[in-house]
This record gives structure tokens, C-alpha cells and sequence, in this order.
């Protein structure tokens, strides 16, 4: 049962204009991008930067509106319906940014944060609303006493734990992940990616999983989707991308990954 | 000191200003680099491996900080405490340093070859056409096609893996001793970072430079270098060839972090280090690891101060339960 | 040094906000009350400041003035904040045709010599304080959109606004919400800052006779009396004097020291 469908999806920006305000060139950021994501599963685009992975994220969350294509969540066609309609099909959508430092409000405490999207979705008393945040900041690893802190005091690991809390308050079907670890240092990043997981075995949350760093990529994901210059080049089991790639890209990006020389 | 040893750091301490009191970002640093090796210098946020090479490089107090105990020798000379002359002469001519941002780190108003033969005429009595012509055919040999060309162009016109090669042919213009590589080919997308990291060590073999080479990513750490210095919050806790800290590890913290590594294949769970490094203003009285140390010498760990054990042949481990027997 | 003149400068104001609030019972003499045969009297111990042409305690006009400065900035502030600081966020918010056409506007405001402008509006609007002062206001109001339009094009850029978007905020939250409380650290100055210069308008529109209307005590109608008086009661003109320049002095100074405490807010990572 297929969660998540998008076909051909197309994005493209305008690069130059000329004296008259016409387009003379653009830069096609996707280009006719197609796959689907079933429940429960994790996805991963990977690709250098400039492929457009992120802008993928983006699109399926119509944060950025399409030239060309649809993305049907779970049966509802996401760009044909009104923003009104869009808001509420929020709770099943969430997204979760690459900078812990900069992805929260740095003047709401962690536990306000949490509860903004229970605010604009679910109709609770803020009594149930702050029940529920403690909840799921116990749920990520943090103490209650989080609630109560600003960002600003908090590391980068703990601030993504925040982020995956707030993104889990409304019991999503998918998380879009653009470059979750990526700030993170090496010896953190395992604790988020477990916790990912953990939480998906418990929710049954699918993820499309956006990064570059593919030893990552291999070790968390079902399936995966190479990305190079707007277009999916290759897509399948991770094993089997990783261990026969099919396209000349795809081999190019398996071959420079760094292998340890030693144990 | 050896003769051939080109740049030690002993006991090395540096203070910066956090929150209007002096703290102390590096506690003990220590390594030693020989002529013609590399060092990979392994840390994650707040180890204190930049500033290390800040250090060595004689730019703490421009950074607004200072060295608090300790000596940094390379090639003989003291570099604590040294005079500006000294320190100019230094740095370009005989270290050269390559940084994690290329493209911030180049001067938007000026041309690539404009750089590169800047550096060369600042510490080269050459003409400016000579200093052209070189800084062309440094270009070449790290790799930009049509260099002639290219060396007109400004840095917005470059790509991040190329920013770094033209950061690199400035590093070397001047053919120095050693190459400070301060994580170069961490912003850079993976195909970009294999080509640079071929071009690095094609460089080293061909000039015979020594390179300390800086990064949290120990994957390409092992394919770069020869032996390697781990550093956690603000100290060394454990030096040795790289096939040793590989495949024998002496510290808790190179073990986690080695186990960290995803291998191949899907996998459940991944290993992990619970909680997380402390902050420089935190001040514990044992082993800055013991926190998160899987170990339960808790007494012993937590009470003192834990010294840097030094081992015949380089090796060095800041552990109480290390099992030393297996390093000889 | 620097924060023994803030202190300084909080310190004048709060005496100029006490004295406003107190007037009625710290003045010595009724404002208004007349006393022709003491006509232009100098500094004396019955009047601290003299008297002007109509025998009208200087010191009591001074008080109740401070009243008529301090309101007439605040009106002045009100209204430029709650016309540019909207247009502003709009502005930030929807760069393109919104902001084209908002930034025209400003920049029409901004380049017609504020005083002249001021005079059109009320030429509109009638005379009296109120009018007056809702005229100063339109021409700072650019100030303001300039202040919140380039905050908030900042502010938008952070990664906490998409997010915010993608939890399912409305512009109108996000604008309000989010944006507003990020950008408010520039805002808070220009406050400052425009109240100082809110007084300084309200004396020069009082002074031509626009402003505050006779026989209400005002810092610009004191000084215009003493222009007229120039010749023989030149010492009229420093009460009024001083205090307008102190005032305003102190509101910039405020909203310097303001500047520099609000503009460290963001914290480091690691």
C-alpha cells in the first residue's frame, strides 16, 4: 500500500532576464522527478550538492509551489487542493531541517515550540497540549525540565531531538529529513539516527531520508533514489544500489566513497 | 628533539575569553610531526584540534586569545612567544594552512591569480610577471584546466572543489615545510573530495612536505595519513601509526567513535556514545571522558587528573584502564 | 563611561516624565494665569524662570510643556510605528509587486523635507496638537518600514520561519507570531530614537504657530514667545531650550545604549 506517489515533478527558477524582463535562461532544479515511498519505510535521495534533493523535500511538503507534476499522500493530491485544505493535511506531513541551531524559534522555550503545531491542528485545552509535549520530549530522550529552556542553551543534537518532537506531536505518516545529521557531530549523529528508527518501528513513519553522506544513507534506508543535476538517475534496494549500480553516476558516487584502509 | 622531527607540540594550553572569563579550550595538546609525514589530527566540536593549529601557527593572541602553558617547535624554532617577524616569516613561507570553506576564504574583490601571486611576491624577491607565471603554473599542477585563463577569473566563478585547489596552490606557492589542511574537504560533495584528497597526496610524494591533517571524519583520515592524534575536549588522549589507532585502539573514545561508523549493510541500530562533549566552561576534576566512559573505574577515573602516557615509538594513550600491554 | 551617561540620561528623563505627571501639583503658579503688571520679569525668587509677555509663570509653562512634549511624542511614535511597521513586514514578507509598490510610497514620503510635509497634511487635517502630531507621525512612518521591511526580509530567511510554515502557520501567524518578536531589537531603537526626534517636531510646529494653539503651554510656543520677546527678554529662550535639547538628547542616548544591548542577541553554537 503505497503511502506517498509523486510523478513527474518539474521546478525550475529563473536565472537571467533580459532588458525587457523576459526569461532568457533558466535553471531547472527537478526535472520530471517520479518514485513513491510505501508506510513504514525509509527512502533516501542522495546526491552532491546542487542536485536538487532538498527542493524535492520541499515540493512534496508544497512549501515551494511545481511547474509540472503531483504528489498524492495517502490518496490526497497535495497541490490540487486549496491552502486551507493544505493546513489541515499538515499533521501528516512534517519536515525536519538541516540546522538544529537555527530551525527553532530562538525566543520560544522548547516546550511552547513543541505544542505550536498541536495549537493549529488539534483542538486540546493547553493543559492536554502541554500533557502531550512532555510526553514526546520524554519520548526523544529529553528531561521534562527541557520545556521550559530556550534553544539557545541546548546542543546541536539536543535541538534535532527537539525538532523530531515537534515534528512527532502530530503523529505524522512521513518526515521529510533534509540533511538531519549533517550538523551534528560524528558522535552524536547515531543517537538521532537511532532514535529515528525507534520511532518508526513504534509509529510506523515512513521517512524520506535527504543527504549526501551515503555511508549514512546505506545503514538507515530501504530504498534509495540517486540524484545528479535535478533528475533521479537510478532508484532501488539499497543493497542493490550500493553493491551493483546500475548508471554511470551512480557508479562514479559509489566509487569516490571513502573506504577505511584499515580493520 | 630528533633532527628529523619538523614540529612538536608539547603541553600545549590555550585560553579564550567565553563569557567575560578566561577558559581554557585546550588543556594538553600533544603531538609531534616528522618531515615528509602526515598526521591526521582527529576531533569533534570542542576537541580543540583548530586551535591546536592556530596555534602552531602563532595566531592565538591575534584570535583573541592566548597560550597559557606549553611550546610549539617547528623546525627548531620556539613559536610561543615569538616575535611578529619571526611569525610572518613563518607562516606562507614555511607552513602553509588550507581551510574547511574555500569560497569564504578567498577575497571576492581580487582574481585567483591575483592570490596566488600576491603570496608568492610577499615572501619571493621575483617580479610581478614572474610571480604570474608561477602562480599559472601552480594552477595547472593542482588540477584547473585552461589555468591561463582561469587565472583571471574571480572567485565566484569557481566551484567549492576548485575554490580548494586554488586554495591549495597558494598554500604551496612557497614550497613550504608543512601544509596545515584544517578539515579541507569536509563542504565539498563526495566525487569532488576524492579528487582532492588524490591531488593532496600527490603533492606530498612529489614535494616532500609534511601535512597535519585536520578532521572529525575518520574514514578519509585513514586513507590520508600515517599516524594520527585524537583529541577530545581540549586534550590528546591518544596518538599512534594509524594502523594501530585502527585496528587497535587504545581509549574509550577512539574505540565509540571508530564503532560509530556505519558500516555496510542496513543495520538496526548503530553504536552509539551516550550524552554528549562537554563545553569548555565545564570543569571536571577526572577524566574529561569519564562522563560517558562505558568503564566503571569510577574512582580512580573520576578523582585526578589523567596524564598522557607515552610509549616507545610515538605511541600515547591518556587512559587508566588502557591495556598498554597489547601497545608493545 | 559610557553607562555613567545612560544613567545620566534615564535619570533626566525620568524627571521630565515626573514632572509631566505631577504638573498640576509641582507647578508653582497656573500656567495660564495672567499677571500683566509683572510683565517680562527675569529670573527671581518668586519666578525661577521669569516671566513672559503676558506675566505667565515661565517655570509652571515649562512643567505643563513637558506634558504637551511627552504626549505629542508618544502620539507621534503610535502612529508612525502602526503605519510603517505592517507595511514594513508586508513589504518583507511579499518582495516583488507588494514591496515595489510599498517602497515607492516610502520613498515619496522620505524625499519631501519632512517639515514641509507636515505643514500639507495639517493644512488638511485642520490645526491642534492631535492633527499635528498625526502628521509627524506620517512623516516618520518610513523610518519604521524601512526598520521592520529589512528586519523581516532577514528574519524570513532563517530556518525556524519555513519550519514554521511547515507545521502549518498562516502568514498572518508566522508575520505576528514569529517574524514580529525576531525583528523587534532594530524597532525598539528607532522608537527611541524617534521619540527624541517627535519632540524636537512638535517644538518646531508649535513654534510656527501649527502645533499646540495659545494659550497652552508648549516648549515650542515658549520658545516662540521668546523669539518675539528677543530683544528685551532674551533669557526666555533658555528654559525651553535646554529642556527640548536635553529631552531629545536623552531619548537618543537611551536609544543608542538600546542599540548596543539589543544588538548581541544571538547566542553562539557550539
Amino acid at each position: 500500500m503505497t503511502l506517498l506517489r509523486v510523478e513527474g515533478l518539474t521546478k525550475s527558477y529563473v536565472r537571467k532576464r533580459n532588458v525587457f524582463g523576459q526569461v532568457i535562461d533558466r535553471v531547472e532544479a527537478v526535472r520530471d522527478v517520479s518514485f513513491s515511498l510505501g508506510h513504514g519505510e525509509t527512502l533516501s535521495i542522495v546526491g552532491e550538492s546542487g542536485a536538487g534533493k532538498s527542493t524535492v523535500g520541499r515540493l512534496i511538503l508544497r512549501l515551494i509551489e511545481p511547474d509540472a507534476g503531483s504528489v498524492v499522500l495517502d490518496g490526497a493530491d497535495i497541490h490540487a487542493m486549496s491552502r486551507a485544505t493544505l493546513r489541515a493535511h499538515r499533521c501528516d506531513m512534517q519536515m525536519i531541517f538541516q540546522d538544529p541551531f537555527s530551525s527553532l524559534d530562538p525566543r520560544m522555550d522548547i516546550g511552547r515550540s513543541i505544542e505550536e503545531p498541536m495549537l493549529l491542528h488539534l483542538g486540546l485545552s493547553a493543559d492536554e497540549r502541554r500533557a502531550r509535549s512532555l510526553a514526546v520530549l520524554k519520548r526523544v530522550g529529553l528531561d521534562e525540565s527541557y520545556a521550559r529552556r530556550l534553544p539557545s542553551g541546548l546542543s546541536g543534537g539536543q535541538l534535532q531531538r527537539v525538532a523530531i518532537a515537534r515534528a512527532l506531536s502530530l503523529n505524522p505518516k512521513i518526515i521529510v529529513c533534509d540533511e538531519p545529521v549533517a550538523a551534528l557531530d560524528v558522535s552524536v549523529r547515531a543517537q538521532v539516527l537511532n532514535l529515528m528508527s525507534e520511532l518508526q518501528e513504534e509509529f510506523g513513519i515512513s521517512y524520506l531520508f535527504i543527504s549526501h553522506d551515503l555511508s549514512i544513507v546505506r545503514a538507515i534506508s530501504d530504498r534509495v533514489a540517486v540524484m545528479s543535476k535535478g533528475q533521479i538517475k537510478e532508484i532501488g534496494a539499497t543493497e542493490q544500489i550500493f553493491a551493483e549500480p546500475q548508471n554511470d553516476y551512480t557508479i562514479e558516487l559509489v566509487r569516490a566513497i571513502p573506504a577505511m584502509a584499515f580493520g | 628533539m630528533q633532527s628529523d622531527t619538523l614540529l612538536q607540540v608539547r603541553g600545549l594550553a590555550v585560553e579564550f575569553p567565553i563569557g567575560g572569563q578566561w577558559t581554557r579550550v585546550v588543556n594538553d595538546a600533544r603531538l609531534s610531526l616528522a618531515r615528509g609525514e602526515t598526521l591526521g589530527l582527529v576531533g569533534e566540536s570542542g576537541s580543540g584540534k583548530s586551535i591546536t593549529s592556530i596555534a602552531v601557527l602563532g595566531l592565538v593572541s591575534e584570535l583573541g586569545g592566548r597560550v597559557a602553558r606549553g611550546s610549539v617547535r617547528f623546525d627548531g624554532e620556539e613559536v610561543v612567544g615569538a616575535k611578529p617577524g619571526v611569525l610572518r616569516r613563518l607562516r606562507g613561507q614555511r607552513i602553509g594552512m588550507i581551510f574547511q570553506q574555500p569560497g569564504r576564504s578567498l577575497n571576492p574583490a581580487f582574481t585567483v591569480g591575483d592570490h596566488i601571486a600576491e603570496t608568492i611576491r610577499r615572501h619571493r624577491r621575483v617580479s610581478r610577471a614572474e610571480a604570474w607565471k608561477r602562480a599559472v603554473s601552480l594552477l595547472d599542477r593542482v588540477g584547473i584546466p585552461r589555468a591561463a585563463e582561469r587565472a583571471d577569473d574571480y572567485p565566484h566563478l569557481f566551484s567549492g572543489g576548485m575554490c580548494q585547489r586554488v586554495m591549495i596552490a597558494m598554500a604551496i606557492s612557497c614550497e613550504p615545510k608543512l601544509l596545515i589542511a584544517d578539515e579541507p574537504t569536509t563542504a565539498l560533495d563526495v566525487t569532488v573530495q576524492s579528487k582532492v584528497l588524490e591531488l593532496l597526496r600527490e603533492l606530498v610524494r612529489e614535494s616532500g612536505m609534511a601535512m597535519l591533517f585536520i578532521s572529525h571524519d575518520l574514514t578519509v583520515v585513514s586513507e590520508v595519513t600515517q599516524r594520527v592524534a585524537v583529541m577530545y575536549a581540549g586534550q590528546t588522549v591518544e596518538v599512534g601509526t594509524t594502523r594501530q589507532i585502527f585496528s587497535q585502539p587504545l581509549h574509550p573514545y577512539t574505540k565509540a567513535l571508530l564503532a560509530s561508523i556505519p558500516g555496510a549493510g542496513r543495520q538496526q541500530r548503530l553504536k552509539v556514545i551516550d550524552g554528549s562533549i562537554p563545553p569548555p566552561t565545564r570543569i571536571i576534576p577526572g577524566c574529561r571522558f569519564n562522563p560517558r566512559c562505558d568503564c566503571r573505574l569510577s574512582d580512580q577515573c573520576q578523582s585526578r587528573p589523567v596524564e598522557l602516557v607515552e610509549m616507545p615509538d610515538e605511541r600515547a594513550v591518556r587512559c587508566l584502564r588502557a591495556d598498554l600491554a597489547v601497545a608493545s | 563611561m559610557r553607562k555613567a551617561v545612560y544613567y545620566a540620561a534615564v535619570a533626566v528623563l525620568a524627571v521630565v516624565v515626573m514632572l509631566a505627571i505631577l504638573a498640576p501639583w509641582v507647578a508653582p503658579y497656573d500656567p495660564n494665569a495672567q499677571d500683566l503688571l509683572g510683565r517680562l520679569q527675569p529670573y527671581s525668587a518668586e519666578h525661577w524662570f521669569g516671566t513672559d509677555e503676558y506675566g505667565r509663570d515661565q517655570l509652571s509653562r515649562l512643567i505643563f510643556g513637558a506634558r504637551v512634549s511627552l504626549l505629542a511624542a508618544v502620539e507621534v511614535v503610535a502612529v508612525s510605528f502602526l503605519i510603517g511597521v505592517p507595511a514594513g513586514v508586508l513589504a518583507g514578507f511579499f518582495p516583488g509587486l507588494v514591496d515595489g509598490a510599498l517602497s515607492r510610497v516610502s520613498d515619496a514620503l522620505m524625499s519631501v523635507p519632512s517639515l514641509v510635509l507636515a505643514l500639507t497634511i495639517v493644512a488638511v487635517l485642520g490645526q491642534g496638537l492631535i492633527s499635528a502630531m498625526f502628521a509627524v507621525g506620517i512623516v516618520f512612518s518610513p523610518r519604521f518600514f524601512r526598520v521592520a521591511r529589512g528586519s523581516t526580509y532577514e528574519v524570513r530567511q532563517e530556518t525556524f520561519i519555513e519550519a514554521s510554515f511547515a507545521i502549518g502557520c498562516s502568514w498572518w501567524r508566522v508575520a505576528w507570531r514569529h517574524v514580529l518578536p525576531n525583528a523587534m531589537s532594530p524597532l525598539v531603537v528607532q522608537m527611541a530614537v524617534v521619540l527624541g526626534a517627535a519632540i524636537t517636531a512638535e517644538a518646531s510646529l508649535s513654534f510656527l504657530g501649527i502645533g499646540v494653539q495659545p494659550p497652552t503651554a508648549s516648549w515650542g510656543g515658549m520658545l516662540a514667545s521668546a523669539y518675539s520677546n528677543l530683544f528685551e527678554a532674551a533669557y526666555l529662550i533658555w528654559a525651553p531650550g535646554v529642556a527640548i535639547a536635553a529631552t531629545v538628547l536623552a531619548f537618543t542616548i537611551i536609544g543608542d545604549e538600546a542599540r548596543v544591548v539589543l544588538g548581541t542577541r544571538q547566542p553562539v553554537g557550539a
